[in-house]
């Protein structure tokens, strides 16, 4: 019976895949290149969010500082390209040991605090990044800001079918986040993966059956910082630019762990499409207040709306699906399965 | 199955825990000879899961040492307990409720290095033996309490423990489970070549499968020795026979 479902959910899992895969790789070639950028950055916005993920959904540690992690691998990026002169493919590899190696550092001093203290020290790291940068980067004009020249996005020589900037820049993200997503998915279903849950639901008893406690935070905070990394770097390749606002690391940060949260915590897809919706519904509410269709009249400092709407949106968003999109869909999912197989008790599995 | 290690004499010397001004283990002094089962009794409050949660590192003694052959365990951190073949169940159930019970019990072999599918094949072997494997797919939220335990139980001997630690396992089983936990530890205690350390406020299966019995009462042994010792000592059934509701956990 089980085995049953399982088989069916595979065979569902590979077409549903596959037709999404078919569909994007169709997409750079049809769409507006400031399209094909919002995807891009929807894209990474995945990426970075796979990685809080494997902290926050699996091991239970809630940051809300992935933006300074974000920004490290775009400065990275960015100054690697536009002081030294390298290929922008090449930084994403120090980009994201960088991100790592950054991540080691703060995780190690953040095993003295949990939970709420956790969030405001890590939520520290996304006040202070900002500063840092002020102080120690030398971009346009004496600023923070580093620009990347734009021959610099160009796709490399060696790649075929005369891509343009943005779609160079999507089939690249697209790839990276293929292997990350790969990457998460041999972790979760591995020993380390199973660490990181036993560690988040009972430290005691992960200790007694031999975790070793410190070391796996402090991985999982690493790897989360490392995914934030790549993301950071394949920002550059959208926008062309690395710079750190005090509001802009913050909300990112924020919108790493909504995009978490209403994908579906401690699921393997669950963060992509979370990533995937909070780039959109959030493009859509600044347009929508931008150009206010029926408030126009009323309002003048319009853009102070957007929070609010995107707010309500997630708000709704959770009310109907409070496990997030992967929770949801697994429910539907079941619901089809076991009308068709009356005896499967499949609603046993439901953790508390 | 088969043991890894050999078993090992455990020596606790001296131990002694304080949570502000309450004494939990008054320098308490006890051996586990290698093969034994042995029963640790005492009122609620006597300190027997406060000396499990030293053993296993939870705990810092301010005072004594706990040896295990000739390893010195106080100067190991927690995690590597396991690694040196002691395990243990909780007295409150602590499972991994959003694993399977395979993942459950994979985990409780965590600190061997072997690869995946060796620990997994074990893992199921270990379910086979306890008539688990059937749930082995299964999550271990929502399964019930009884079935947990032997979860636990399981999961504690996934590592083939040198010495196995049990903290009230047959607290909320109905009779005819508590005797047929009695027969399995029995069994699995020669089966698998380990020591058994008992926690248990049933009396009749700790009168049924223990070598040795150590009782204590506030932090301090009272009295030790064979379940026969046990039973006759008048201030062993002063301070823990004598009170009716503390005979039987269940
Ligand atoms: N973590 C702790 N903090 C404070 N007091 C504790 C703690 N653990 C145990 N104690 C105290 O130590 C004493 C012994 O407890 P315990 O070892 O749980 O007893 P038993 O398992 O024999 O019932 C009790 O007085 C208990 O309240
Ligand atoms: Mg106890």
């Amino acid at each position: 019976m089980a085995e049953r479902a399982r088989r069916q959910r595979l065979i569902v899992g590979t077409v549903v895949g596959l037709a999404i895969l078919g569909y994007l790789l169709w997409f750079p070639q049809q769409q507006a290149p400031a399209d094909v950028r919002l995807w891009t950055t929807a894209i990474y916005f995945g990426i970075a969010a796979m990685g809080l993920n494997l902290l926050t959904g699996y091991n239970g540690q809630v940051s809300i500082g992935h933006g300074a992690f974000f920004g490290i691998g775009a400065y990275t990026t960015a100054i690697l390209v536009n002081d030294h002169g390298w290929s922008l493919l090449a930084t994403i590899p120090v980009a994201a040991a960088l991100a790592f190696v950054v991540g080691v550092a703060v995780g190690i001093p953040a095993l003295r605090v949990k939970g709420l203290y956790l969030a405001l020290v890590t939520l520290g790291l996304a006040v202070v990044f900002p500063d840092l940068t002020k102080k120690f980067v030398r971009g346009v004009g004496g600023t923070n800001l580093v620009r990347v020249p734009s021959a610099s996005l160009r796709p490399p020589e060696w790649m075929p079918g005369g891509l343009q900037p943005d779609q160079w820049g999507f089939y690249l993200a697209l790839t990276i986040s293929l292997a990350l997503l790969g990457g998460v998915w041999l972790i979760v279903r591995g020993r380390f993966g199973r660490a990181l849950i036993a560690v988040r639901d009972h430290e005691a008893a992960a200790t007694t059956v031999g975790v070793d406690l410190a070391r796996t935070k402090v991985l999982a905070f690493a790897l989360s910082a490392l995914y934030a990394g790549v993301a950071g770097a394949l920002s550059v390749q959208v926008t062309g630019i690395a710079n750190a606002e005090k509001i802009g690391t913050f909300n990112l940060s924020i919108l790493f762990l909504v995009a978490v949260v209403i994908g579906g915590t401690a699921t393997v897809f669950g963060p992509l499409i979370g990533g995937f919706l909070v780039v959109m519904i959030q493009e859509q509410t600044t347009d929508f207040v931008a150009d206010p269709p029926f408030l126009s009249g009323f309002l003048s400092g319009k853009e102070v709306l957007s929070p609010a709407i995107f707010g309500i949106m997630l708000i709704v968003l959770m009310y109907f699906l409070p496990d997030g999109i992967v929770g949801g869909f697994r429910r539907l999912l079941r619901r089809i399965l076991t009308r068709r197989q009356p005896a499967e008790p499949l609603g046993a599995s439901v953790a508390p | 199955m088969t043991g890894a290690g050999a078993p090992a004499r455990l020596t606790v010397d001296e131990v002694r825990v304080e949570f502000g001004g309450i004494v939990a283990l008054a320098d308490l002094s006890f051996t586990v000879e290698e093969r034994q089962i042995c029963a640790l009794i005492g009122p609620n409050g006597a300190g027997k899961t406060t000396l499990f949660n030293c053993v296993s590192r939870l705990y810092e003694p301010t005072a004594g040492t706990i040896r295990f052959g000739d390893t010195d365990l106080l100067g190991e951190p927690a995690h590597r307990i396991a690694a040196h073949g002691i395990t243990r169940t909780f007295q409150n159930l602590a499972l991994f409720p959003a694993l399977t019970v395979l993942e459950n019990v994979m985990l409780g072999a965590h600190a061997k290095r072997e690869r995946e599918h060796a620990r997994r094949a074990q893992a199921l072997e270990v379910l086979e033996r306890l008539d688990l494997a059937h749930l082995a797919s299964h999550h271990a939220a929502g399964l019930p309490y009884g079935t947990l335990k032997r979860v636990e139980l399981a999961r504690a001997l996934a590592a083939h423990p040198r010495m196995l630690m049990l903290d009230e396992p047959a607290a909320g089983l109905t009779h005819s489970e508590v005797d047929e936990l009695a027969e399995l530890v029995r069994t699995l205690h020669t089966e698998l070549d380990m020591s058994v350390l008992l926690v248990e406020h049933h009396m009749q299966m700790v009168m049924a499968i223990s070598e040795k019995i150590v009782v204590l009462d506030f932090g301090s042994k009272i009295a030790e020795g064979t379940p026969t010792d046990i039973s006759g000592d008048p201030r062993v059934i002063e301070a823990y026979l004598g009170h009716p509701d503390d005979r039987e956990g269940a």
